[in-house]
């Protein structure tokens, strides 16, 4: 009776051994053979990389028909080639909301800050067109007081601007990508613009502008992204500065930095 | 009953066969896989770094930097001076330590002069009679030397209307100097930022805005009507100078050495 109960028993012991044993023999196998298709399809890969640039054939003219497989060599390199592909934010089609704050760089009688706000629609990716408005706060330097303090200068007769009305015309032939300590990558464009305006100046007086401007978009999201803008405006205007009271050309650099938002949402591939 | 034992004695042969046969099986493979070793040199660095916690966004740079010597020169314009000529002539040099870290020497030489807005102070407008500011005879800076630390944050590539790629690099600037005022010599604290267009490895575009804090002469502080050459920087009140410099040039990258 004994060993018709100790039978079963180390039979069921055996398999359940064998199972054990071979559970986990297989799964440690498996366990190897995944780091060795793991490795195998790294060298594969590095492998791909490497084949193309050491046996890349150079190549010609397209002569005739293709008849092998060979014969791709005969290609003749595409002429237009994208230098950098995918572009990260599209704007053909899409309107830019830019808020940001400007100051001028060049006055040296007064400092002036202010607001900029600028609408722009983009017919293609390179081209578009923007609408700006800017107000400026305008102080006195230490250089102007001292000027009207100390020497009699009447300094309200120089003229700085208060704020500039105006529509440019944007060409965006600049687009690029690149990278925050060789970590995270950011696309951008960089533009150039060229319109024209109204300045309004303190002198009370609105006078035609020239603007020209460049700038870099640095994309942040398929919607927003950092801009920075450089523009000179240019524009005559009456000064009794030099007790002439005759006009003057005036040249004003300002720096703008903000955020734009794009809209409507883009289409994908 | 003894069919059953038969029976059962048969079953077991079978089971230990299977489990001797699985078993050899097993240990065969396992075996196997155990030979199969690597060298270390041969193996791809992705399997033991994971990737996303080293990301490297640049694999292969075209312009590299690392141990190279940089030399330029570029024009300058003082944005907010007031009463000196604006223009300047400067040379710059950078040693790359890295790819991110550098020292740039910076020396700015003023052509000195009027600007326009002194010119239109001779004589003074409205006064009678007539009083020449002579600003022209109070000291105006010669020239500005610089030590900066260069960090290069940003480096990346763009397409010129999908024709050409060229790099670029942006990066900020940091660092002290002295600055010559007439015949006094003052230190001078400055800060900036720049970027640079790399037409190769070698060519570049470098723009630079860089701002300047200084104490110097002020040259209202002290009338000049009465003067007919050019003062000493002592003769005048000092005060807190603060002016922005744009340069534009071109660099040569010399190879590694």
């Amino acid at each position: 009776m004994s060993k018709q109960f100790l039978l079963p028993i180390s039979v069921a012991t055996t398999v359940a051994l064998s199972a054990v044993f071979s559970i986990s023999t297989i799964s440690s196998l498996a366990r190897a053979e995944e780091g060795i298709d793991e490795i195998e399809s790294m060298l594969s890969k590095e492998e791909s990389k490497a084949t193309p640039s050491e046996e890349a054939p150079q190549p010609t003219k397209q002569t005739g028909e293709l008849r092998d497989v060979s014969d791709l060599a005969q290609l003749s390199p595409m002429s237009d080639i994208a230098v950098i592909q995918k572009r990260f934010l599209p704007k053909t089609g899409r309107f830019e909301a830019f808020g940001a704050l400007s100051s001028v760089l060049n006055d040296a009688f007064f400092m002036n800050f202010g607001a900029n706000l600028r609408m722009a629609y983009y017919f293609q990716e390179r081209y578009g067109i923007e609408l700006v408005g800017m107000i400026l706060t305008t102080a006195e330097r230490q250089v102007t007081s001292d000027l009207h303090d100390k020497r009699g200068v009447v300094t309200t007769s120089l003229v700085t601007p208060k704020s500039y009305y105006g529509a440019d015309f944007k060409w965006t032939p600049v687009y690029g990508k690149m990278a925050w300590r060789n970590k995270t990558i950011t696309p951008f464009d960089l533009y150039f613009s060229l319109g024209g305006g109204i300045t309004n100046t303190n002198q009370s007086s609105s006078e035609p502008t020239l603007h020209v401007g460049t700038g870099q978009t640095f994309a942040l999201s398929k919607s927003t992204a950092f801009r920075w803008d450089f523009t000179w405006n240019a524009y005559q205007s009456k000064s009794s500065a030099g007790g002439s009271a005759g006009s003057s050309v005036y040249n004003n650099l300002f720096i703008t930095l903000g955020m734009s938002y794009f809209f409507p949402e883009a289409t994908y591939r | 009953m003894a069919k059953v034992v038969h029976f059962r004695v048969a079953l077991l042969k079978i089971i230990c066969l299977l489990a001797v046969i699985n078993g050899a099986v097993a240990w065969s493979l396992r075996a196997r896989a155990e030979v199969i070793q690597f060298p270390q040199e041969e193996l791809a660095s992705e399997s033991v770094l994971p990737v996303f916690d080293q990301p490297e966004a640049v694999k292969n740079r075209s312009v590299r930097t690392k141990n190279r010597i940089e030399l330029g020169l570029s024009g300058g314009y003082s944005l907010t001076e007031a009463f000196s000529n604006p223009l300047s002539l400067g040379l710059n040099g950078t040693y790359h330590f890295t790819e991110e870290h550098g020292l740039n020497l910076y020396y700015d030489y003023f052509f000195g002069g009027q600007s326009d807005y002194s010119r239109q102070l001779n004589p003074i407008p409205n006064t009678s009679p007539a009083i020449n500011a002579n600003l022209q005879y109070a000291p105006s800076p010669r020239f500005l030397a610089l030590a900066n630390y260069q960090f290069t944050g940003y480096y990346g590539k763009f397409s010129l209307s999908k024709e050409t790629v060229m790099n670029l690099g942006l990066y900020g600037l940091g660092g002290l100097g002295m600055i010559q005022i007439g015949d006094a010599t003052k230190p001078v604290a400055s800060f900036g930022l720049g970027q640079k267009f790399y037409f190769d490895s070698h060519f570049a575009l470098r723009f630079d805005l860089r701002f300047l804090a200084y104490r110097g002469p002020d040259p209202l502080s002290r009338p000049l009507d009465k003067k007919v050459s050019e003062q000493s920087a002592s003769y005048f009140d000092e005060k807190t100078v603060f002016e922005s410099l744009l340069t534009f040039g071109a660099v040569y990258l010399f190879p590694s050495f």
